[in-house]
This record gives structure tokens, C-alpha cells and sequence, in this order.
């Protein structure tokens, strides 16, 4: 496990994120099974985010390899070694971004809301013109999974998806 | 007893019943619903005994569903199952009449503190 990047002043520590991920990875998705090992950029990334907008503005985004969402979904469905439904995979996915978003959310300056979670093949999508401030990554038992905390680079509220979840 | 789980998540809402079941407190009827919009709805047509709701949702929040109900004079017992679980929520969740709220990620242990009174 480590924690990359400084946070920028007033905003959030990487410590705090990669605490905040970890809880909910091993609370959520408690019987993962191990995924081997090998550098998070090497397979195709599954991405979920979600917005906060308020006093601070900006987006909280959890990446892991497709395979890490497929397995974690089918542990958080007890699927055994039944495939998930690729919708469940998104859902999964965007309810692991609500949680570990939520509790971001108490790191940052109130009053703040939290947006609906929304999936991305490649995070750079939803959070274009914001800047990240802060990343933790973490490996759990061969499971390798980013967290970024990006702040919106404008005043205006950021992309938020108010119809629900977007399709990778 | 009856109960409505509220979420838009499906994946959360089969994981709310299976805590449940782990919590000891299975056995139950339950409703499931999508939205706000949809959970006034269910709650009208099927009369829970109890509502667990996710607060963030679209169409309806969780919240708006529970002001709704409330000024239509249901006074269904309603937790918030939810992701954000801060003091200045917790406060607009009880102000709305919630009974309380249970933060994500949750544990059978969890529940059982907050559901049990209602459901032993």
C-alpha cells in the first residue's frame, strides 16, 4: 500500500484517503480473491467517481483493472465462481465510489453535497479541467485499486450527472 | 414484518438484505425500490413497517421521499442506509422525522445496534 502526491493546503491528506479506501475495500468487498500482482496502468482500468460540489468542488475517483471490479462484485454479490452481469459491475463499482466519496466528503469544507456515482472507462473523462490533489493506492491481497481526489479548477459546480449512471 | 429497501443500487440493495439475514434479522417480507419517487409510491401501496433508504438517489432523494411521507402524514419508522454519515446529516435526517442512520460501509453488527428494537 502507499500513498502518492501531496495534498494541496486546506484540502485532503493522502494518509486520510488511503485510510478512508481501505475501510470500505476490506468492509465492502470482504472475501475478494486474490488477483495477482503487477502495475495498476497494466490492464484496462474500470472507473468510478463522484462529484462533490459546495464549498469545495470537485471529484473523488476509484480506479481498478476491469478484472478487480468483476471479482469484487461477484464477492459482494456471493456469486462464487459465477460471472457478475456487466450492469452489476458498474453498479458495484459506482457504490464503491458513493462510499469512499461520502467519506471524503467529511475531509473537505462544508456545506458540500455528494453527486450520484457515475462509470467511466477512463477517469480523465469525467474530471477534464479539474486538478488532481491527491492519490492513494493500494494493494489488498494481490487487488490493486487507485483512489484520486481532483478539485474542480473553476468556480462553477462540476460535471455532475443528475440522470444516474453513465456506461463505460 | 414488512420492509422496503430503497436504493438505486441493485447490488446494495441484495447486499441490504443478505446484512439483514447475517444481522439475525431475516425472515422478513421485503419490497424493493429504486428511487424516492418509487419508494413514496411503495410505501403507499405496500404499507411497510419499516423503510431502510439510501439517501442520495435520482428522481427523489431519500430525504425528499421522507418529507413527502411525513407531510402526507405517514409516519412509517425510516433509516438512512447511506454513505454520508455526518453530524450535519445525521441532524437533517432526524429533523425529518428519520429514526436514524446507518453509515456505508455497514456490518450485521450495525444493523443489529440500530434495527433490532424494531425487528426482534
Amino acid at each position: 500500500m502507499s500513498a502518492l502526491a501531496d495534498p494541496a493546503p486546506g484540502t485532503v491528506a493522502a494518509a486520510d484517503v488511503e485510510s478512508i479506501a481501505r475501510d470500505v475495500w476490506d468492509s465492502a468487498v470482504p472475501e475478494a480473491p486474490p488477483l495477482g500482482q503487477g502495475p495498476l496502468d497494466a490492464d484496462r482500468l474500470a472507473v468510478g467517481a463522484v462529484s462533490i460540489s459546495g464549498a469545495w468542488q470537485g471529484w473523488v475517483t476509484l480506479e481498478v483493472p476491469v478484472l478487480t471490479a468483476t471479482r469484487a462484485t461477484a464477492a459482494m454479490l456471493r456469486l462464487g465462481e459465477a460471472a457478475p452481469d456487466p450492469d452489476d459491475v458498474d453498479d458495484a463499482l459506482g457504490e464503491l465510489a458513493n462510499m469512499i466519496g461520502g467519506n471524503v466528503k467529511s475531509l473537505v469544507p462544508a456545506p458540500s453535497t455528494l453527486g450520484l456515482p457515475v462509470v467511466a472507462a477512463r477517469a480523465r473523462e469525467v474530471v477534464a479541467g479539474s486538478r488532481e490533489v491527491c492519490r492513494a493506492e493500494l494493494s489488498r491481497d494481490g487487488a490493486r485499486l487507485c483512489v484520486r481526489v481532483w478539485q474542480a479548477q473553476t468556480s462553477g459546480d462540476p460535471e455532475v450527472n443528475t440522470e444516474g449512471r453513465e456506461a463505460p | 414484518m414488512k420492509i422496503l429497501i430503497v436504493d438505486d443500487s441493485r447490488v446494495m440493495r441484495q447486499i441490504v438484505v443478505r446484512t439483514l439475514r447475517q444481522a439475525g434479522l431475516g425472515g422478513h417480507e421485503i419490497v424493493e425500490a429504486d428511487d424516492g419517487r418509487a419508494g413514496f409510491d411503495a410505501v403507499v401501496q405496500h404499507r411497510p413497517q419499516l423503510v431502510l433508504s439510501d439517501w442520495n438517489m435520482p428522481e427523489m432523494t431519500g430525504i425528499d421521499m421522507l418529507r413527502a411521507l411525513r407531510a402526507a402524514g405517514n409516519d412509517v419508522p425510516l433509516v438512512f442506509v447511506t454513505s454520508e454519515g455526518s453530524p450535519e446529516m445525521v441532524s437533517r435526517a432526524e429533523q425529518a422525522g428519520a429514526m436514524s442512520v446507518i453509515t456505508k460501509p455497514f456490518t450485521p453488527e450495525s444493523f443489529r445496534a440500530v434495527l433490532e428494537p424494531v425487528l426482534a
